[in-house]
């Protein structure tokens, strides 16, 4: 485990991109003591534009609301959903993957044959169908989210299956006459995990877009501020209040691109035989 | 054309208005293709069988009703009707047509067309014709350019006059003659007697239409055609305008905020008037189910926590008025300034949340609701995003629900699955035509926009049916005066605002907004510069 | 070891389609079931998306869900739809009021335009800028590129999409702003096709440089993977030009994982187009797919997802086979995992 952190911390971009992330995801959560006005609260002056009043230093929008607390509250809708999500579709993806790449025969054919329709099925639109049906609430848009994105995860942990499966350990374990649940998740699962890990921060990233792609197209939680929503809410001032978006769209692109860059550390740093050229 | 005062009143609101009239003096051009923006599709596009301002605004320049509202008294244009009197005892309707007029197909429009729209599209099929015309008992046609309507029982002349532009357009018998109405596919390729035939709908894309060369009107209309293009983003709108792409966007398709600064253009106008006969409201639904706002002096409270001004202000850009009841302003027929109204007045809404047996919790919360904002309306989802912070200011807690369309209507309208909800229903120039159906108690559920609210006054009923009923106009509008006088008092539901929507055109086009229905009438007079 | 390049293509490329073949029809209900239940699970029907837009009392409501045959159970409705299937009908679209074969046969060429445009000019764009940065790692060229393709591959769509119209189109004016031609203009032929594509010249660009960001880095991952093996190793001894080798060598081997990709991102080139389609006013599948669902018409939603499942399932294969093109020592179907 230090192995792994000292390798990781070797790479610059991807030290610095944590830290982006830990400070994001701080920032998220301290939101209300960093900056104490309430996202909703409707009374400002409207549009009032970044850098001009001390008490709203990033403008209002609209209504009137603080642009700073909604990026803050904004910022923690979009961490929790994403890592929620990218939570979820390693878990779920990750059972499949190991009960397909064990079962083998029938049940493997059936699971695939399932992971074939999801991933055939354009992730996004399935995304979209979810949230739409099940109404744009956090809970539902991570269901939504995980429900696209566990595919992935699954084949990854199926063919790490099955290319263990013969290795000199895994059958010194059958010989030992290990229970084949202890051997899937004792000697299996833990062997199979690093790339998946590393997936799952690609994950959290195309997690965090699509949530933003999903409010953009009006399904938000309405009680909740979120980038997403905050860019359609701009776009419809677009040319003459042109920072009520851009500012929301700079706070993904920097989240999407750190959380890119630490799953590049990750994947580097969880395979050290690759060494840099 | 003479200008009332309301009319002038109304255009006086807003700062950048323009005038309408500096054109007026020329000598309309013709020719020309004026292309506008559409933010829907309708799946039906016939209004005879669907009375609705989205199937109007492509609708109605192909196919007319009898008549049209206009500015002044007495307040109508004849269409394909030229003349129209009702009997004393209210059981008979009868209609002189315009003789001479010719469907796009060339046949003749006659009573029998009118004779057939009436007794099986109207009143069979019609969304606002089925509860309407339901004591319509037979039409008579004594001869090609008379039409009796007889009805079973009393029906008021100054109501169906009133609902000749909205729920009388008229479509050839011999197309639908025979036919399942719903699928005929005359429902999308309209035939009508308009200035305009229709020429194609392209979904996703456009709608086109072109001149009717053969109009009664004629030599007008003096567009050569319209096209409708579809735009389903009102920031796409915006910048169409502005990048000339579109030369006009009505019913407010512009986003009100970016309205102050495109008015500024050189080359674009934005004009406030003609839409008065369509005049919108924004509601507080309340569900009565619920125990909490049963209490009369709990909705009252929630009407002394919204503050109509900051509604008006920030959500409308001053494009909109307080309400005083359901009845809008401009009908100064039927609207009374005598009714109990409610300030913004938070103490006054918490002292009576007190006095109603709700004080505040140990977290300051009275109790807890459910907010279900209509999502058809920028303003009506904003509305739902400051209502739920005024209830929170008095100790109300409101969680936000926003569901697509079919998904509100199924909760507020049909399972009643909502404490409060932002609604916004339209006032079509008579209260009996789609105002106190939101009132009247009994209803089936599943009927959209109606009191599905739970709530149910023996005596409203009672007033709403008499009314509906009463054939003297005087005695007619007294009723519904004691109609808004109730409603205030009993707050079954809190009108907010009453808006009317905006059309932003550039300088180039021009009779424009020149009836209270202008947006949804026939654009004869509308005209292009060279 | 490796077969002469042709024969490998008609022997087990043949085998792999058969297989991927013979899985479809199991693979396509799994998806019709799926989105029948997602379907059947949201609040209110195709009769309360009309109502809610278009008015309507009690009688009819209760007359439109017996026309639309909405009043019958889920399970029947369900196998009525199979039925209609097996003999090639996709059923009636309750929004359009049109057969929904029609009403897709009119959207799909534009998704297609929209996506085959945006995959070429990512592919082309992509692979090219991927191949300058590889080609020397960690030169000055290959640090600027890579850091330009990590910014554009974190860059919402929809957003880059905003500014590039706000840009061009609304400052600038150089590029229409939203659809697809100019109505009633009257062109044909060239002209019309000129129309189209200037149209579709943002959209395209939205869409293709996000992925434009995707292919590069693919690239020049496996170019700098590459460098690194033997055979590299091996020609660079034997004193082979730079340039030679770079496009020769290594280049080609690179973009094995890039070809790889575009079959794994077709899937995803259809749910992006949603978005810009609705940035840009593009009448495509995407937003027709968006439409389905909000007016709860489940034919022509199912009918998009079988229209699109196939067109996935024909990508993977047309990039199966392109695959043994390129690399013939690869054998096929160890691609997928």
């Amino acid at each position: 485990m230090t192995d792994l952190l000292v390798r990781f911390a070797r790479d610059r971009a991807a030290l610095l991109a944590a830290c982006v992330v830990a400070g994001l995801t701080l920032a998220a959560a301290s939101a209300q003591l960093l900056w104490p006005l309430d996202p909703e609260a409707v009374g400002g002056p409207p549009l009032l534009r970044p850098l001009v009043d001390p008490a709203h230093p990033l403008g209002t929008d609209r209504l009137g609301r603080d642009v700073l607390a909604r990026l803050l509250h904004g910022a923690r809708l979009s961490l929790t959903v994403a890592f929620a999500a990218a939570g979820a579709a390693t878990v779920l993806g990750s059972a499949v993957g190991l009960a397909a790449g064990l079962a083998g025969g029938r049940i493997d054919e059936l699971l695939m044959r399932i992971t074939d329709a999801f991933q055939t099925v354009p992730g996004f639109l399935l995304a979209l169908a979810f949230v739409s049906v099940l109404g744009p609430e956090a809970r539902s848009v991570v269901l939504a989210i995980a429900a696209s994105a566990w595919t992935g995860p699954a084949r990854l942990v199926r063919a790490e299956i099955a290319s263990l499966a013969g290795r000199d350990f895994v059958l010194a374990a059958v010989v030992a006459g290990l229970p084949r649940l202890d051997i899937a998740l004792r000697v299996l699962l833990p062997n199979a995990l690093p790339p998946v890990v590393a997936f799952a921060a690609t994950n959290v990233a195309s997690a965090v877009l699509i949530e933003a792609a999903l409010s953009f197209l009006g399904l938000a939680d309405p009680n909740r501020a979120s980038w997403g929503a905050m860019i359609a809410e701009g776009r419809a001032v677009l040319v003459s209040e042109p920072w009520l978006s851009i500012l929301p769209g700079l706070a993904l692109l920097l989240t999407v691109l750190a959380v890119n860059l630490v799953g590049e550390g990750l994947n580097e740093a969880l395979a050290p035989r690759r060494a840099r050229p | 054309m003479r200008l009332t005062r309301r009319c002038l009143l109304a255009s006086a609101t807003a700062p950048f208005l323009l005038r309408a009239g500096a054109a007026r003096s020329r000598t309309p051009h013709r020719g020309g293709v004026l292309v506008v923006a559409a933010d829907t599709e309708p799946r039906n596009l016939n209004p005879a069988l669907v009375a609705s301002n989205g199937v109007f605004y492509v609708a109605s320049k192909v196919i007319e009703p009898l008549a049209e509202m206009a500015y002044g008294e007495p307040g109508f244009t004849p269409r394909l009707a030229l003349g129209w009197q009702g009997s004393p005892d209210g059981k008979s309707f009868t209609l002189r047509l315009r003789e001479g007029v010719r469907f796009h197909d060339g046949r003749p429009f006659t009573s029998a067309d009118v004779a057939y729209c009436a007794l099986e599209l109207w009143k069979k099929h019609q969304n606002l014709g089925r509860v309407f015309f339901v004591d319509l008992e037979a039409v008579e046609t004594p001869d090609p350019h008379t039409a009796i309507l007889r009805f079973a029982a009393p029906m008021p002349a100054q109501l169906i006059e009133n609902a000749l532009p909205a729920l009388t357009a008229v479509v050839p018998r011999h197309l639908f003659e025979g036919t399942d109405p719903l699928a005929n596919p005359h429902n999308q390729k309209l035939v009508g007697t308009g200035p305009f035939r229709f020429v194609e709908h392209r979904p996703g894309q456009y709608y086109r239409l072109e001149r009717n060369p053969d109009y009664w009107d004629a030599p007008k209309p003096h567009l050569d055609g319209i096209v409708y293009r579809v735009l389903p983003d009102r920031g796409a709108i915006a910048a169409a305008l502005e990048a000339g792409e579109i030369q006009l966007a009505a019913f407010s398709a512009v986003p009100l905020a970016d309205m102050q600064r495109l008015a500024k253009l050189p080359g674009i106008a934005v004009i406030d008037r003609g839409y008065e006969g369509i005049t919108y409201l924004v509601t507080v639904e309340i569900n009565h189910r619920r125990k909490e706002l049963a209490d009369v002096r709990v909705r009252r409270a929630i009407a002394h926590a919204i503050d109509p001004s900051f509604v008006v202000e920030r959500i409308f850009l001053g494009h909109a008025k307080p309400a005083i009841g359901p009845i809008p302003r401009f009908d100064t027929r039927f609207h009374t300034a005598d009714q109990p109204t409610y300030p913004y007045d938070p103490k006054r809404a918490e002292a009576l949340l007190d006095e109603a047996g709700l004080p505040r919790g140990p977290n300051g919360v009275r109790f807890s609701v459910e907010l279900l904002p209509a999502p058809w309306f920028e303003q009506t989802r904003q509305m739902g995003d400051y209502l739920r912070q005024a209830l929170k200011a008095v100790g109300i807690e409101a969680k936000l629900v926003v569901k697509d369309p079919a998904g509100h209507q199924k909760a507020v309208y049909t399972d009643h699955a909502f404490d409060l909800a932002i609604g916004s229903p339209v006032y079509r120039n008579d209260p009996a035509i789609s105002t106190t159906i939101l009132y009247q108690g009994g209803l089936p559920p599943g009927v959209p926009f109606s009191n599905q609210y739970g709530w149910a006054d023996p005596a409203m009923d009672e007033l709403i049916a008499r009314a509906a009923r009463t054939v003297h106009p005087a005695e007619r509008a007294e009723l519904y005066r004691r109609f808004q006088r109730i409603a205030a008092e009993q707050l079954p539901l809190i009108p907010v605002v009453e808006f009317t929507f905006l059309t932003v055109a550039s300088t180039r086009v021009h009779g424009v907004a020149d009836n209270p229905r202008w947006a949804v009438s026939n654009w004869a007079e509308t005209w292009l510069d060279a | 070891m490796s077969p002469p390049e042709r024969s490998f293509v008609r022997g087990p490329a043949w085998l792999l389609v058969r297989r991927r073949l013979a899985q479809a029809p199991l693979v396509l209900l799994f998806v019709l079931v799926g989105a029948f239940l997602l379907l059947e699970a949201a609040p209110g029907d195709a009769v309360d998306a009309y109502v809610a837009s278009l008015g309507g009392d009690a009688g009819f409501v209760r007359e439109l869900r017996e026309r639309w045959g909405l009043d019958r159970s889920a399970p029947t409705r369900f196998l009525l739809y199979l039925a209609g299937l097996a003999t090639g009908d996709l059923g009636w679209s309750v929004a359009f009021d049109r057969p929904v074969l029609a009403v897709i046969a009119e959207r799909l060429p534009v998704t297609l335009a929209l996506a085959g445009g945006a995959t070429l000019f990512a592919f082309a764009l992509g692979t090219g800028l991927g191949i300058l940065a590889g080609a020397r790692p960690q030169g000055p060229l290959d640090r600027i590129l890579s850091a330009a393709a990590l910014v554009l591959n974190a860059t919402p769509s929809f957003w880059l999409g905003l500014l590039l119209a706000l840009l061009f189109a609304v400052r600038l004016r150089w590029l229409p702003l939203a659809g697809i031609e100019t109505i009633g203009a009257g062109y044909s032929g060239l002209v019309r096709l000129l129309d189209l594509a200037r149209h579709l010249v943002l959209p395209v660009l939205t869409l293709g440089l996000v992925y434009a960001a995707l292919y590069l880095r693919l690239m020049r991952a496996g170019m700098v993977e590459a460098w690194r093996s033997d055979f590299v190793r091996a020609a660079r001894a034997k004193g082979i030009s730079r340039r030679r080798l770079v496009l020769r060598h290594v280049a080609r081997n690179a973009l094995l994982p890039v070809v790889t990709m575009l079959g794994l991102q077709s899937a995803t080139l259809v749910g992006g187009s949603v978005v810009v389609e609705s940035v840009f006013a593009v009448p495509g599948l995407g937003r027709l797919a968006a439409e389905a669902v909000t007016q709860r018409d489940f034919p022509l939603l199912l009918g998009i997802l079988i229209v699109s499942a196939l067109l996935v399932l024909l990508v993977n294969l047309l990039v199966d086979l392109l695959y043994a093109r390129i690399d013939p020592r690869v054998e096929l179907g160890a691609r997928t995992p």
